[in-house]
């Protein structure tokens, strides 16, 4: 055995335990979560209630994380299909019936302020239905990967409908990591891009504010209204961090001035209150659970199960990027949230759902 | 698919996403660390206010000691400037018309538009709460310098007037003889505003406490009909 | 449950890495509940400072409402601060 099979080598008792330990590591990044929550809207006029409530949602994510994870692998593979097509009508059904939060169409109201956003959701089951569509045979033929892609477009479309094209964006980053280490051609990947990029010029011709993001991220300060003026706001949030933050609850200009300071806009939120030091952590954190995905896959026999758990790592991997690449004012705002740590109970639930399946797939013999 | 092959491949996207996280790890280092005290510099001047609180001038007492000068403090609600979103400036209007149905509120309209005047304490807490969703209303404080007596006593009292700084200066008469006495010294204040221009909690600072002004006793001797309902505003200030 | 075989070292280091993790952030809590008790303690000394302020303008108030204005600015300081402050400027 080589030496990094040594190293991931997991044995039985560890693949018992394996949900246990990342129970605790998920544990450990909800409360942070719920820590930086609490922080970004310290000076607001209800300090705890986001927090409070994302801590609610942490309880019961926790929960369907271990259930989820229980069930055999073998059951998602087999529901793929149905869960997908399952996903597809509540895509619709939200653009027919959804309520409208920050001008996007894309949440059921249940009662309450309790909205769910099926595509926090949808992008899970894409990606599982997507990792068994494509172990299905031995090499990933053309004909199949037109499927997939038609699949992707289908789901993207319904994303930019709502419009959420940061959403939209995830269900790409999905199909380009199974399309790539299932083993398609580079010509593939950049076809791939340009349609991305397609759509990207379209979503931007058809939508005024995307165009107007864009202006504001290349010239903060040439006055384009309220997008440029975000993007100053995350440059003085993370100034007031500096090196090691000005303390946990004392994020005044995230609370003051930094638009969704709780979701859209935590990575500058948390620089605020521990600084560079404090964003490095969250970064490497992130690159660290990418990492042990990507292990993880590597010891998963089942081509459906190793696709999934590499992939969903990777998604979120990349949507913390996206999130942390916008904050840190290296890509135009997208509308992502910072997986775990951001406010939202559908998000946080999705995530649980996705890690709980993964790791099912992780302890199957 | 081969194992090895799958490994490589998940090597070659995690090394990329290595890249990418070192790019964003970077541009947070110059924005949190390197370009920190250039967009501090920023940040005070957009969102730290600095403020007086005003004093109150001393009174002109008869030789019995009954006051025929003294300030008294009004607050009157005012609409400095209008909502620039549509939906915003109709629920305003609607309010205000709402409780202030006197007003026709034309739009555009000349600003500041006072609103209600004199408000009692209850009213001013009352429509401080409204200060939230329209910073665009204020409540302003005016000090009204009363004068009673007969012509005679108030042209010996004399006149005040506001220098630059807003604050009443004797210009005639006792008032502009005894002016070092009967000034106060304003007090001042910090805040922060939000980026609605409301105050955020727990910013506000007292950073000098105000002083009223010495009372004075004058020669004169009010009649003893003196009515306090003659008293005559001399000035305003806001 | 069985023990850990000595194979298991890697998951030893994750539970280590996690237990040291919830360590910090236990400890991280404490020192955020003593900002939270030294800022109430700033809260209370401010409006204090407030009250005196606004207190200082109470000769001012007609008698009719002065009562009322001396129970409301004990029960709102920074609001009166708020709006007898004039003058406001960039610092």
């Amino acid at each position: 055995m080589k030496k990094t099979d040594m190293l991931i080598h997991l044995s039985g008792t560890s693949r018992r335990l394996l949900p246990f330990a990342s129970l605790l590591i998920l544990i450990i990044a909800g409360l942070l979560g719920c820590l930086s929550i609490y922080s970004a809207r310290a000076f607001s006029e209800a300090p705890l209630y986001f927090a409070l409530k994302q801590l609610v949602w942490l309880c019961i994510g926790l929960i369907v994380f271990l259930s989820v994870s229980l069930i055999p692998f073998s059951f998602y593979k087999k529901t793929a299909s149905l869960f997908y097509f399952l996903s597809l009508v509540l895509l619709v059904l939200v653009l027919c019936f959804g309520v409208e939060i920050n001008d996007m169409r894309g949440w059921f109201r249940l009662w309450g302020t309790v909205n769910v956003q099926p595509s926090e959701f949808a992008k899970v089951i894409f990606l599982l239905y997507l990792s068994v569509f494509a172990s299905k045979g031995q090499e990933l033929r053309m004909d199949r990967i037109l499927m997939m892609f038609g699949v992707t477009f289908l789901s993207m479309l319904l994303l930019m409908l709502e419009p959420d094209f940061g959403g939209a964006l995830i269900f790409f980053v999905a199909f380009i990591m199974v399309l790539t280490v299932c083993g398609a051609r580079l010509t593939c990947l950049l076809a791939a891009f340009l349609f991305l990029l397609t759509c990207a010029v379209i979503f931007v011709a058809v939508n005024d504010y995307a165009m107007i993001r864009i202006l504001g991220y290349l010239a903060p300060d040439g006055g384009y209204g309220v997008d440029a003026w975000h993007i100053k706001q995350f440059q003085y949030t993370m100034a007031h961090g500096g090196w090691t933050g000005s303390a946990w609850g004392n994020a005044l200009w995230s609370s003051a001035f930094l638009p969704l300071p709780h979701t859209d806009s935590l990575f500058a939120s948390i620089v605020e209150s521990a600084g560079f030091v404090g964003g490095v952590i969250v970064i490497g954190g992130f690159f660290a659970m990418g990492a042990g995905f990507t292990a993880m896959s590597w010891k998963v026999k089942d081509n459906a199960g190793r696709i999934f758990v590499f992939s969903v790592g990777m998604m979120y991997l990349v949507q913390a990027l996206i999130h942390i690449s916008v904050n840190s004012v290296l890509l135009p705002p997208t509308g992502v949230t910072l997986p775990v740590l951001s406010y939202g109970g559908s998000s946080l639930l999705s995530i649980m759902f996705a890690f709980g399946i993964a790791f099912s797939a992780a302890r199957e013999e | 698919m081969a194992a090895g092959s799958f490994k490589f491949k998940t090597l070659m996207i995690l090394s990329f996403l290595l890249i990418w996280a070192v790019l964003a790890a970077a541009h947070v280092f110059y924005y949190a660390v390197i370009k920190q005290e250039e967009s501090l510099a920023e940040t005070r001047k957009i969102a730290w206010r600095e403020a007086a609180i005003p004093s109150l001038r001393g009174r002109i007492l008869d030789r019995n000691g009954i006051p025929a000068a003294w300030s008294e403090l009004h607050h009157n609600l005012i609409l400095e400037k209008v909502p620039e979103s549509r939906k915003r400036r109709e629920n305003l209007f609607r309010r205000i018309r709402r409780f202030f149905p006197e007003h026709e509120l034309p739009y555009p309209m000349k600003l500041p538009l006072l609103l209600k005047s004199d408000l009692s304490p209850e009213e001013i807490v009352l429509y401080s709460g409204w200060l939230r969703s329209y910073p665009e209303l204020r409540i302003v404080p005016v000090i009204r310098r009363v004068v009673i007596g007969t012509p005679e006593i108030r042209s010996q009292i004399g006149k005040t007037a506001l220098n630059n700084a807003g604050e009443a200066v004797g210009v005639s008469g006792l008032e502009r003889e005894y002016d070092l006495e009967l000034s106060g010294t304003s007090g001042r204040m910090t805040v922060m505003l939000d980026r609605n221009g409301n105050w955020c909690n727990d910013t506000l600072r007292i950073t000098r406490q105000a002083k009223n002004g010495e009372d004075i006793r004058a020669d004169f001797e009010l009649p003893p009909e003196t009515d306090v309902s003659q008293e005559l505003p001399e000035n305003e200030e806001d | 449950m069985e023990p850990f075989k000595k194979t298991d070292v890697r998951m030893r280091y994750i539970l280590c890495a996690a237990l040291l993790a919830l360590s910090l952030l236990l400890l991280g809590a404490g020192r955020f509940r003593e900002d939270l008790t030294s800022r109430r303690a700033r809260t209370l000394e401010v409006k204090e400072a407030c009250r005196e302020a606004v207190m200082g303008l109470k000769d001012g108030i007609a008698d009719k409402d002065r009562k009322a204005w001396e129970k409301l600015v004990k029960a709102n300081p920074e609001l009166f601060v708020r709006v007898c402050s004039t003058g406001m400027k960039a610092k």
